[in-house]
């Protein structure tokens, strides 16, 4: 049987696993992405800092702004 | 002993045409519906292949608007990525999401705001063009 303080030492590290874990989630879904799907079925994560997504970058936030 | 008795009358109402014809008084009456399906749609237009609107959701994004320009312009910049035809975008910043869905020659540009259902929602856009290319955006 573990000692108490065991018992309490694991439960705070688990939660601070799973908080560790939720903010690690968030930080990954909040990220800017472009997507973009080709009619021949193919598609494409944009690398962001290429020039592609740089133009696509700027116009998406020009209509973000303007909404 | 009495029995209730049901009847349905089925009507075959796939090439009816109601209202008028006018195509962007279609794409009008589709943006409202959409909006109405959208709580989180902030802005959007149809843009067709000449690069006209042809409808939006407000005055903002009317043609010759600032707004209308860069849709335009994001629709030129994502047309340039590959060869290929675009057939549909999801783009995202810290603040909100912008889809882009083609069909049938017209264009959906659409804001939303952050962390919408991206599968409904270009789900959903893409029924409204084909709706606005069929004109039954009328009914």
């Amino acid at each position: 049987m573990l000692k108490p303080h065991r018992v309490l030492i694991d439960k705070v590290s688990t939660y601070t696993d799973e908080a560790a874990a939720f903010i690690r989630r968030r930080r990954h879904h909040r990220r800017a992405f472009i997507r973009i799907q080709f009619q021949s079925g193919d598609a494409l994560d944009l690398t962001p800092g290429t020039a592609e997504s740089q133009r696509i970058d700027a116009a998406t936030e020009a209509l973000i702004d303007l909404s | 002993m009495t029995w209730a008795v049901c009847s349905y009358t089925v009507a075959d109402i796939s090439t009816q045409t109601t209202g008028s014809n006018d195509p962007d008084h279609s794409a009008g009456r589709v943006l409202e519906n959409l909006a109405e399906l959208e709580p989180e749609l902030v802005a959007a237009a149809i843009i067709d292949a000449d690069g006209e609107t042809i409808a939006s959701t407000g005055a903002g994004q009317g043609p010759g608007t600032a707004w209308a320009a860069a849709a335009i312009e994001l629709l030129g910049a994502l047309a340039d990525v590959r060869d290929t035809a675009v057939d549909s975008a999801h783009l995202a910043t810290d603040d909100a999401e912008v889809f882009v869905v083609r069909e049938n020659g017209l264009s959906l540009v659409a804001v939303t705001g952050r962390f919408v259902l991206a599968s409904l929602t270009s789900f959903d856009m893409r029924m409204a063009l084909r709706d606005a290319a069929s004109g039954a955006g009328n009914a």
